[in-house]
């Protein structure tokens, strides 16, 4: 049995409140950001999953309780990777049960989120970790309606949620006193992260990565950039020279979180495929900007290079003259 | 080892318990709960406890300057019973504590405290160390001995 849902955007939580009512088995897929799957079986939510929240197998191995290995050959075997698990004697029933609550409730807050979205029920599907525990829907509801007004208590507004990142270069106060997990957080804001990036990255809960930042950024340490913009490079010159134009996807390929050597090797093609620019400028400049490509952060900005420069020769130079 | 409920069951099982739930600290949300809660609105009693922990937690004179200390519980009493707070450390991001309340005149907060740092140990699978909390107060006594002199 399928039953298709995809005509209209309404609140997944209705939705689901319906599905369990009935008594369903299957697994809710809401679309939309961030989106995820919400698995039911007779009626009791056993899973939740979202891109925005680090899963059962994300939190135990980024935290090192598990080796990758173990548990990527636990999810091959094709059985309920949870209590395969416990049989074999990786994981404690405890620790299994805690990490899946914790899972679903942190997944259920960005899957149903109160906007409207689309969904479709695919009835009879299950998720692979296998019976673990089960939650009522009515009280995940709850909870998560308690959950969003905390959020909001802390800090009313939700740039933080969705923004890209940096720790303000200046604390607001001459003294300070921060968590462990916020001088986590503060440590990895490096201007390109998002709140989803950096709950991935440190294997914390989506959501209280979510409730630290808005900690953070109450107290003025952390802002956030709108989602869509590029970190920008100030004092650019206003030259908009096809060398820039090549230059620009290179420093795109050097934010991927792809590998180091797949990304040297990428940029180094986007400086090759400018053959046409201004040859020569190009070629003074390439020496400089060199050392950045290697850096993971993002490239100082190039005027400030050059003013650098400029104040050396000339401190230089009145040396010279001095003598 | 046990799952939420075993752990539960064990809790209410020690000398003079009342009640005991397991509760998200971040959020102040039950896990799971048994047994009667203090007051009538048991989402307070959680809220409540969870705003205990996070002081203890976070707040300056609490926060131990030496690496790896941590807050393992918070224990209050009143006239008419013992609140028993602990830590569950799991390797992995939770952030949980047990919570028991005690009948004053039946239970026994020193074997009761014992009782639940082995229940919550076994729920996070963690291994019971008590050489090293022995040292910890052993180190701990020293300057108070020494500045008596």
């Amino acid at each position: 049995m399928k039953t298709a849902r995809t005509g209209r955007a309404v609140p997944p939580r209705r939705t689901l409140t319906q599905l369990a009512g009935a008594g369903e088995t299957g697994a809710l897929y809401v679309e939309g950001e961030p989106g995820g799957v919400v698995y039911l079986t007779d009626g009791w939510v056993s899973y939740v999953e979202s891109p925005a929240s680090p899963g059962v197998g994300d939190l135990l191995t980024t935290s090192g309780r598990l080796p990758e290995i173990v548990w990527a050959a636990a999810v091959a075997s094709g059985e309920d990777v949870g209590p395969l698990l416990v049989a074999q004697g990786h994981l404690t029933q405890g620790e299994l049960e805690l990490c899946t609550l914790g899972a679903i409730y942190d997944a259920a807050f960005f899957v149903l989120s109160p906007a409207p979205a689309r969904v479709r029920f695919e009835a009879g599907e299950r998720h692979r970790l296998g019976p673990v525990c089960q939650v009522d829907a009515a009280v995940l509801g709850r909870e998560l309606t308690r959950r969003r007004k905390l959020l909001d208590d802390v800090h009313p507004s939700s740039d933080v949620d969705t923004g890209r990142l940096s720790a303000t270069p200046r604390a607001p106060t001459p003294r300070l006193v921060v968590t462990a997990p916020q001088w986590e957080l503060i440590v990895h804001c490096d201007g390109r992260r998002t709140a989803t990036d950096l709950a991935r990255l440190l294997g914390r809960s989506g959501y209280t990565t979510l409730l630290e930042l808005r900690r953070l950024a109450a107290a003025s340490l952390v802002v956030a950039a709108p989602p869509d913009e590029e970190p920008k490079a100030v004092g650019r010159a206003a030259v908009t020279t096809e060398a820039d134009a090549a230059e620009k996807p290179q420093a795109r390929a050097s934010r991927d979180k792809a590998p180091t050597a797949k990304r040297t090797a990428s940029s180094r093609r986007a400086v090759a495929a400018a053959p046409n620019g201004r040859p020569a400028q190009t070629d003074a400049r390439l020496p400089r900007r060199t050392p950045g490509q290697q850096q993971s952060g993002p490239d100082p900005p190039p005027a400030f290079r050059d003013e650098l420069d400029e104040a050396l020769l000339n401190r230089i130079r009145s040396g010279l003259e001095a003598l | 080892m046990s799952g939420i409920d075993d752990c539960l069951t064990q809790a209410m099982a020690i000398h003079g318990a009342i009640g005991a739930s397991l509760i998200d600290h971040t959020t102040g949300f039950a896990v799971g709960a048994v047994g009667r809660a203090p007051t009538d609105d048991p989402d307070a009693t959680w809220a409540g406890t969870a705003e205990i922990v996070n002081v203890a937690v976070t707040g300056a004179p609490f926060a131990s300057a030496r690496p790896g200390d941590r807050v393992e519980d918070v224990i209050i009493t009143t006239l008419d019973g013992y609140h028993l707070i602990q830590q569950v450390h799991t390797v992995f991001d939770s952030r949980l504590v047990l919570y028991l309340w005690l009948d004053r005149a039946q239970g026994n907060l020193a074997m009761a405290r014992r009782q639940l740092r082995q229940l919550a140990d076994g729920l996070s699978g963690a291994q019971a160390t008590p050489m090293a909390v022995v040292a910890a107060r052993a180190s701990a006594a020293v300057p108070v001995t020494s500045a008596g002199r």
